[in-house]
């Protein structure tokens, strides 16, 4: 037996488990190499701990099974909870954002309606619309005991008055909605978000609000404009 | 008994854990060194082979798999545990040479320790878990001839660490 026949024989005692061939351990032995003595002592060392290590320390598993079942059971669960779980942390930071741009076009849009609403500058310059200081000044249960200014012409003039401000109201109150909407609905053009529900939930619990200040506007319009149609 | 599984029938799944768990314990114990560890890993992988048994191909043998898993968590315990101490039982050298055969067994754990961690669960796998070689590749995820190759090293750094602490032919006479 020669050197590489001995390393490979040994090879496939160690791979298949098997008890190696006598001759096997004479030139493990005898042989002048120090290669194949040195593969040899090593074998040796190795078939005579290894079976030592391998009972020497108990490996019993203290795991109670139905507590794994239990926890795999639980984990299932838990994992699903983890992927929900950070859905919430994204829409919560997506909200919070849209929240303040929200917000932000709100104010814009507010200053947007008071500097382009026709009824502001009216009010400021027109000089019908500019109380005279006695009637400014007056309590509502005085108007009639005011020397200098007749009833009819200081009732035409808070009616004018409460026009105005409804009406600015009325445009600013329109502007507003008007720009949430405009914010909170997807353009066709766009893909929908897949998972934004809230936007639609927003929407809808915006509306009913609109709705109701629509009315309520409205309601303050035509009282106005009743009352200003019987005055007259 | 699968099938059973699948369809979360517990009795069927306690069964699945009593067949794995010493063989799984036992690689994780001798993987990571420390039996609180291979504990907390043992529970892992058992729950992570119950939570996806459905991924298991069934044209395959089943305790691979599971132990694909094993091999798996324990590379990552180990790596997470590079970021902390040592547990104890590992960090600890001993002070002087083991003439007793029941610390022979402690031994060979440290020399485990001191290894490559594919060398080492290579020779795990190979010896405690007495799977083939092509069965170690298949856990592995790595060509025969590379196991082979690092059974063999293994088997040598071992073989040159137990004669350095004092265990061996030459010293036993």
């Amino acid at each position: 037996m020669n050197c590489l026949e001995f390393q490979t024989q040994l090879e496939s005692a160690i791979l298949e488990r098997t008890s190696p061939a006598p001759e096997l351990a004479e030139h493990g032995c005898t042989c002048s190499a120090q290669d194949c003595r040195d593969l040899w002592s090593d074998y040796i060392l190795l078939e005579g701990q290894l079976p030592l290590w391998l009972e020497g320390e108990s490996a019993d598993s203290p795991l109670d099974p139905l507590r794994v079942v239990q926890a795999a059971a639980e984990s299932s669960l838990s994992g699903r909870h983890v992927r929900r779980r950070v859905r919430p942390e994204t829409r919560q930071s997506m909200r919070r954002w849209l929240a303040v741009a929200v917000a932000g076009v709100a104010v814009v849009g507010v200053i947007a309606a008071l500097n382009t609403s026709p009824d502001l500058p009216q009010l400021v310059q027109s000089p019908d619309v500019r109380l005279p200081p006695e009637v400014a000044l007056l309590e509502p249960g005085d108007t009639a005991a005011s020397p200098g200014v007749s009833t009819e012409e200081s009732q035409q003039a808070l009616t004018e008055i409460s026009h105005t401000y409804v009406g600015w109201i009325h445009g600013s109150a329109h502007q507003i909605s008007e720009t949430v909407g405009f914010v909170l609905s997807t353009p066709p053009s766009m893909d929908p978000l897949p998972v934004l529900p809230w936007y639609d939930t927003l929407q809808e619990q915006i509306r009913p609000i609109e709705e109701s200040f629509q009315k309520t506007m409205d309601g303050v319009l035509q009282e106005v404009g009743g009352e200003s149609q019987r005055s007259s | 008994m699968v099938q059973r599984c699948l369809e979360g029938e517990e009795s069927a799944q306690v069964e699945f854990v009593n067949l794995f768990q010493q063989r799984v314990f036992a690689l994780c114990l001798r993987m990571l060194g420390h039996r609180q560890d291979a504990e907390d890993v043992t529970q892992d992988v058992l729950v992570r082979a119950l939570r996806y048994l459905k991924s298991w191909d069934s044209s395959r043998e089943l305790a691979p798999w599971v132990l694909k898993i094993a091999a798996n968590r324990c590379r990552t315990a180990l790596s997470q545990r590079s970021t902390r101490p040592l547990p104890v039982e590992l960090s600890v050298e001993p002070e002087t040479p083991i003439s007793e055969v029941e610390g022979v067994a402690e031994e060979v754990n440290r020399g485990l320790s001191g290894l490559r961690e594919d060398h080492r669960a290579c020779f795990v796998l190979f010896y405690q878990q007495e799977l083939s070689v092509a069965e170690v590749a298949e856990v592995m995820d790595v060509p025969a001839g590379t196991v082979k190759t690092w059974l063999f090293r293994a088997r040598k750094e071992l073989a040159d660490y137990l004669r350095k602490r004092g265990l061996g032919p030459e010293n036993e006479q």
